[in-house]
């Protein structure tokens, strides 16, 4: 307790000097926790992104995302309906949506189109939330065998063949039998994801129709979604273990393996604040260096009558350690506070962010205020400190005592 | 209780060697006040460098208490636990209280609180300081500063005080004062002290005399010392 007073009070002798190493510290804690904030939360909004589009874990038959299919529906779940009942059996499942990805050619009489479908049931909308924007019209209606079919198409592709709510359009598809078969669906909405790749491509069918279309009574995926994100570990081992396995034997990948983007996103930022957080960390480190090597210098003397009366180096170098770290610590405090500000801060003030690339949407500027990373960085930054001050007290209390005593 | 025998010291500087003692032997027995005397660059301080175990850079023999200090481990212990220094400039902590000043040595070598409380506060009332025991350092004049540096060399009841130029930032009357004051506690202690002075009313306190000049003893003895 005494130490640390009297290095507080060794902090205070040359305040403006002081002043300016707290200021740096606590600059650089909030750059860093800021830019680390953000991208918890960019990794946190793609996650969740991923995992909506995807579902927490993607039920399978084996190999279905590494090989192509030889004629549609070739590798996808035969008995749905008893896996379906099976996943819903556990409690932590929301949700499980059963999907029939397909491709072919959209047709309006006088032009066609490539399209990559996917063929739903109407509810796994509303169970996704809002992850695809209406342009135009509605999403699809409960499937009714004596209505005629709908399809919701990409606002891009509705663009091409030139298609308004209401329309007509016929859906061209191989058969799993290598027969063609086509329908013609009324279009009921046009959407858009934020991808242009996506929407130049993009349909929606009700599943039924799907199965129809491809002569099927297959599934591609069953998507499963949690309540809590933290069960999907859990629960992916539950599903895989041999144990559990079921014939004929079915493949759980989890979002993460699926989330490309996510991944990409996350590389890059992590190399990112991983250059920015050394070049902080070098910035502290000369900071500290250059107040400590001063207060060293000045006081010469002052070590020089300490080791006279008998104290160890070690001793004097726990002093100036101490005082780097009541820097440290001060700093860390303001740049956690001014980080805590401006997380709260941008969640009144919504701020856009630009698209990212490969987008046309923006997305709200957010920074998190992470606990456990402002705790790393405290700690990161206490290391640094106290290492800056022991290198420049050394040179300090390795002066032979007849010559420290002496120093003016 | 110290003995020094055969000391040769050079400075080097650069390319010159300025020998700065030549062949000085020298014992210092129990309790007495030793006064160091000389002109101007004669050598006190270099010798009382030696004598505080301070400088380990010589030639010959260095006996603390019939213990001859071969190193800076064995240096560091003695003057921890058995030497006091008093400082031309004081040299007070400036981030410590009187008090604290006082302490440190006792908390250096890990004395019990009680005992610590008691023995800084005997020697606080000893100086005379006891009512600026909370003060720091800058709070107070020169010659406060000294009797707190004083109660600082002699607060672990050392064996020896090495004490260089004490007197000399002080007006007459304050380094008065001091004097009697080291003269006191050095007889009531048991403790030996060396002082090197170009003072002589400081030497007239003095049990005995050393006076060098040019790196050697030329005389030494139980008189005054004539500047
Ligand atoms: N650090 C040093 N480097 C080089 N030479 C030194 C050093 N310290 C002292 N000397 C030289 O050694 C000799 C003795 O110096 P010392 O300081 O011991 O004298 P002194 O008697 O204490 O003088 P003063 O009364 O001025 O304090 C002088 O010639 C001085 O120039
Ligand atoms: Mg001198």
């Amino acid at each position: 307790m005494r130490r640390l007073t009297q290095a507080w009070l060794n902090v205070q002798r040359n305040r403006r000097r002081s002043l300016m190493s707290v200021s740096i510290i606590a600059i650089a804690v909030f750059a860093l926790l800021s830019a680390g904030g953000f991208g918890l939360y960019t990794y946190q909004s793609l996650a969740e992104a991923s995992a909506r589009e995807s579902g927490h874990i993607s039920v399978t038959m084996p190999g279905y995302f590494d090989s192509e299919e030889d004629y549609p529906l070739q590798n996808g779940i035969a008995d749905s309906n008893v896996l379906i009942k099976s996943l819903l059996s556990h409690q932590q499942v929301k949700a499980v949506q059963p999907r029939v990805e397909f491709s072919g050619l959209a047709s309006n009489g006088e032009k066609s189109a490539i399209f990559i479908g996917q063929g739903v049931q109407p509810n796994e909308f509303r169970q996704k939330g809002p992850f695809l924007d209406i342009v135009e019209g509605k999403l699809l209606d409960s499937y009714n065998p004596d209505e005629a079919p709908q399809v919701v198409l990409g606002k891009d592709l509705a663009r091409n063949l030139k298609m308004q709510i209401g329309d007509w359009l016929t859906l061209l598809s191989t058969t799993s039998e290598g027969a063609l078969n086509a329908y013609d669906f009324v279009v009921s909405g046009i959407v858009s994801t934020g991808v242009p790749e996506m929407d130049k491509r993009l349909l929606y069918i009700d599943l039924n129709a799907a199965q129809a279309l491809l002569d099927s009574q297959r599934v591609s995926v069953v998507s499963m979604y949690f309540y809590d994100y933290q069960d999907v570990g859990p629960m992916l081992q539950t599903l895989s273990a041999p144990s559990a396995q079921q014939t004929p034997s079915l493949e759980f990948t989890p979002w993460w393996e699926r989330a490309v983007f996510y991944d990409a996103v996350r590389n890059l930022y992590n190399r990112i604040f991983g250059v920015m957080g050394a070049v902080m960390a070098l910035v502290v480190f000369v900071a500290l260096f250059n107040t400590l090597s001063m207060s060293v210098t000045e006081r010469t003397r002052e070590i020089g009558t300490l080791a006279a009366m008998g104290t160890s180096p070690a001793e004097q170098l726990r002093g100036f350690v101490y005082e780097a770290l009541v820097m440290a610590l001060i700093g860390c405090v303001l740049g956690i506070i001014a980080n805590g500000a401006l997380s709260a801060g941008l969640l009144v003030a919504d701020i856009q962010m630009p698209p990212p690339p490969g987008r046309t949407d923006g997305y709200p500027l957010q920074v998190y205020f992470s606990p456990i990373l402002a705790l790393w960085v405290t700690v990161s930054i206490a290391v640094i400190c106290a290492g800056a001050s022991a290198i420049a007290a050394l040179k300090g209390v390795r002066k032979p005592i007849t010559e420290a005593l002496i120093y003016v | 209780m110290l003995q020094l025998s055969n000391i040769n010291k050079s400075y080097r500087l650069g390319q010159l060697e300025q020998q700065a003692l030549f062949d000085v032997s020298l014992q210092v027995v129990e309790a007495e006040l030793v006064g160091l005397c000389g002109p101007s660059g004669s050598g006190k301080s270099t010798l009382l460098n030696i004598c505080g175990l301070l400088d380990q850079q010589f030639d010959g023999q260095v006996y603390f208490s019939g213990e001859q200090v071969t190193g800076p481990q064995q240096a560091m212990r003695l003057r921890r636990s058995q030497l006091g220094f008093v400082f031309q400039r004081f040299n007070l902590v400036p981030v410590m209280s009187a008090f604290e000043n006082v302490e440190y040595p006792l908390q250096l070598n890990r004395i019990a609180t009680p005992q610590r409380k008691q023995r800084v506060n005997e020697l606080l009332e000893a100086v005379g300081m006891l009512e600026h025991a909370g003060k720091r350092p800058d709070r107070l004049s020169g010659g406060q500063q000294q009797r707190i540096a004083l109660a600082r060399a002699m607060v672990l009841k050392p064996r020896l005080v090495i004490a260089d130029e004490p007197t000399a930032s002080l007006d007459s009357q304050t380094a008065h004062q001091v004097v009697s004051l080291m003269k006191q506690l050095s007889h009531q202690h048991g403790t030996s002290i060396v002082v090197a002075t170009h003072d002589d009313r400081m030497s007239s306190h003095c049990d005995r005399i050393i006076r060098m000049e040019d790196g050697r003893v030329v005389s030494d003895k139980e008189a005054l010392c004539v500047a």
